[in-house]
């Protein structure tokens, strides 16, 4: 793999890096039913000494959220900008709520992208070791090592997490910097989305007067927020059922191993009901979350629920809530079948523990967990985001996972391909005529 | 966003009506989403310079603006002065500040009456419009005055203590008879010498400005008290004594005190003062000189005559 690939990957590690170092941040997920932002305070000087006491998740303590804002989403379809001007409208509404709530101005943001057909690919890359020891040098030419993935036309790598090093023939370390060996090799963990997605988010995003600080895909920030450390340790999938697209991401040893994303969703629960009882959407998806649920009861058939015709003026019609579930049931069940098609494709079953973890909006159906545990298996639970110090209290549902992760991620991003220093290619002569060229350029 | 709006927004939010009952279809609302100008002007309110020169600076330069504009409009500077003037003049006439008399304490009841006429002061007044320098320094400068000391009383009087000056000598200037104190001031005309007998007659250029002089050789001629008319000043440097029967009596710049000591012992002794001399001439204390009178001079001349016909 080149480095010439990732520099607008570097320029935004660069935008959080001095975002980091000024302490003030906004994240930002664009979903398909809402759009929210969050703006964190950080403090430089803990983050730094958190990171020494306690590992990747000191950094927690040093961040604190000042201002949260979160409005309806409009032109966003299944995960992906379809309308520009409605999506910029949305941001620039949570974005002002959130500023206002904090009372600061933040110029950069880290954003979630929820649709673009994810996809992961494993790479493998070796090394030898100059000196005895394992400099960052040397991690850079075994990533650089890495063969290229096969990219189709119109895709963009967004994450390239180096999973794993092997450093002769011992495995599983999470960093090898300052180890002796001779020979190390690499697993990363490549993943790609369309580019289009992202391209118009970017320019959304500038079309606000905001800096991009950072792309992420959502499964990736919901499973940092909403698995704990043990499942991320031991093997866990994390399924962020959003309105658009359901995600799943898989933790191993505290490292993304594999993203897939089924693009269904809570929206298209939603649908169904309107399309079943002839609703209006608003009035349907109302219905879901008052009375919706998977498993029916017999107390269900008798439970009724009076709502408004489409197109009838003033009419109602009262349906039982058994036959709302009917509606919903089978919808949730497909969700799964495809979450569960995405698991065995990625290997799920080989993990040591399987947990799987429900979260995003569409987790708080009553019963789902029922529902998920007949087809994907008994280690299911519903899970919310960690707690981050400052969360209002409307923010913290598993709604939020994904925006929650984003926080996590940003204060303490993994370390990426392009976050080791690219070992400098260029021999005298190159540099030499590039140091003419440059001169020639600027007088 | 300012006070005001904030607050009728309050009230347009509890004016709205109530949320719509379950399954009523919501009203459409406004769209929430600010425009891009709003967003743009909203965040560049939030940079910590704009912020600083909203704050700290707008506000004192909004208030000299305003003054500025109230300077600049003359309505509105008089009605200012006015209401300021109005102000002061009914803080001035409270009674508490009111003086109702006047009091004048010291001094002959002439020179009061003169005073309080020159004063001319109609009561009541305020005593915060009285200037008493300036009522001192007035009373100070008229004849006869030595010093005032005007004083408001917590009675509400207007007390002035007078000095007067005391006449010591009666000066001859310009054909008219003035009283002078110690210092040569003026203090009032007198229109015959008989009125003020006990007091020195002074004459001559420069007279009043050596009062003093002059009131010591007085108080040192005091056994010729009866001969002598007045002290007459000899080109503002020295004093001649004018005694009757036309006799001068010329004393020396210095130290006149020794030759009117040497005067009067010449006198005590051989009568000088009885004889036909019209002048005597101390100015050289070395050598005192006598003139005869004519007579005195025509019948020496005769006795001369007559002693040296005798021997013829």
């Amino acid at each position: 793999m080149r480095h010439a690939l990732f520099d607008s990957q570097r320029l935004m590690r660069d935008q959080l890096r001095s975002a980091l170092k000024r302490g003030l941040l906004a994240v930002l997920d664009i979903g398909t039913e809402k759009t929210s932002c969050l703006i964190l305070r950080i403090d430089p000087a803990r983050l730094a000494s958190g990171a020494r006491e306690n590992g990747a998740l000191g950094g927690f303590a040093a961040m604190r959220v000042i201002g949260a804002g979160t409005t309806q989403s409009r032109g966003v379809r299944l995960g992906e900008i379809t309308d520009m001007e409605e999506c910029e409208r949305a941001i620039r509404t949570a974005l002002q709520r959130a500023e206002k709530n904090a009372g600061v101005r933040v110029d950069q943001v880290v954003a979630a992208v929820s649709g673009g057909r994810p996809t992961s690919f494993g790479a493998t890359g070796d090394a030898e070791v100059m000196s005895g020891e394992v400099s960052e040098a040397d991690v850079a030419a075994a990533l650089v090592g890495c063969p290229e993935p096969p990219l189709e036309e119109g895709r963009e790598i967004l994450h390239a997490l180096p999973v794993n090093f092997t450093l002769d023939g011992a495995s599983f370390l999470s960093d090898p910097r300052g180890m002796n060996g001779q020979s190390l090799a690499v697993d990363m963990h490549v993943l790609s989305v369309a580019s289009a997605p992202l391209r118009n988010l970017a320019r959304c995003v500038r079309r606000c007067d905001l800096e991009l600080a950072g792309v992420v895909t959502a499964p990736y920030a919901a499973g940092l927020a909403s698995l704990v450390e043990d499942e991320q340790e031991l093997g866990a999938a994390c399924v962020d059922m959003g309105a658009g697209s359901t995600g799943v991401s898989i933790f191993l040893r505290k490292q993304l191993i594999c993203l897939d994303s089924a693009r269904v969703g809570g929206a298209h629960v939603t649908r169904d009901i309107s399309e079943a009882f002839s609703l209006e959407t608003a009035i349907a998806e109302r219905m879901k979350v008052l009375h919706g649920g998977v498993v029916a009861t017999g107390l269900d058939d008798r439970e009724l629920i009076s709502a408004p015709v489409l197109g009838g003026e003033g009419q109602e019609r009262t349906l039982t809530r058994a036959a709302l579930i009917g509606v919903i049931r089978p919808r949730v069940e497909e969700i799964f079948e495809e979450v569960r098609m995405l698991l065995d494709r990625a290997g799920f079953q080989g993990l040591p523990s399987r947990r799987i973890v429900l979260t995003g909006g569409g987790s708080q159906l009553p019963g789902l967990e029922d529902a998920a545990r007949r087809v994907l298996g008994q280690r299911v639970r519903v899970g919310r985001p960690l707690r981050v110090a400052g969360l209002p209290q409307n923010v913290t549902g598993p709604a939020f996972s994904a925006l929650v992760g984003l926080a996590v991620y940003s204060v303490r991003p993994h370390d990426e391909f392009w976050d080791f220093e690219a070992p400098s290619g260029l021999s005298g002569g190159t540099r030499m005529r590039r140091a003419v060229r440059w001169f020639k350029d600027n007088w | 966003m300012i006070a005001p709006v904030r607050a009728a927004q309050r009230l347009t939010r509890r004016l709205r009506p109530a949320p719509p009952a379950p399954f009523e279809t919501p009203r459409r609302r406004r769209d929430p989403s600010p425009s891009r100008l709003r967003y743009r002007l909203d965040r560049l309110g939030r940079r910590g310079y704009v912020r600083f020169a909203l704050r700290r600076l707008a506000p004192p330069a909004a208030l000299m603006l305003m003054a500025l504009g109230a300077w600049q409009s003359a309505t509105l500077r008089e009605a200012v002065h006015e209401r300021v003037e109005s102000l002061r003049a009914s803080l001035m006439d409270r009674p508490e500040f009111a003086v109702s008399r006047l009091e004048i304490v010291g001094g002959a009841p002439e020179l009061q009456a003169r005073v309080s006429n020159r004063l001319g002061l109609s009561f009541p007044v305020s005593s915060l419009r009285l200037d008493l320098p300036a009522l001192k320094t007035e009373i100070e400068t008229m004849p006869g005055v030595a010093r005032a000391v005007p004083k408001v009383m917590p009675d509400g009087a207007l007390r002035i203590g007078l000095v007067q000056r005391a006449p010591e000598a009666l000066w001859r200037w310009d054909g008219q008879l003035h009283l002078v104190d110690a210092d040569g001031v003026l203090i009032s005309p007198v229109a015959h010498r008989a009125d003020r007998a006990d007091l020195p007659l002074i004459l001559g250029e420069g007279a009043d400005r050596a009062v003093a002089e002059a009131l010591v050789l007085w108080k040192r001629a005091e056994p010729i008290h009866d001969r002598l008319r007045g002290l007459i000043r000899m080109g503002e440097r020295r004093w001649s004594l004018a005694l009757g029967g036309d006799v001068l009596v010329h004393l020396p710049a210095e130290n006149p005190e020794a030759a009117l000591q040497r005067l009067l012992a010449l006198d005590a002794a051989d009568d000088l003062l009885d004889r036909e001399i019209s002048v005597i001439d101390f100015r050289d204390p070395q050598r005192p000189v006598l003139r005869l009178t004519a007579r005195a001079v025509a019948e020496l001349e005769r006795a001369k005559a007559l002693i040296k016909g005798k021997d013829a």
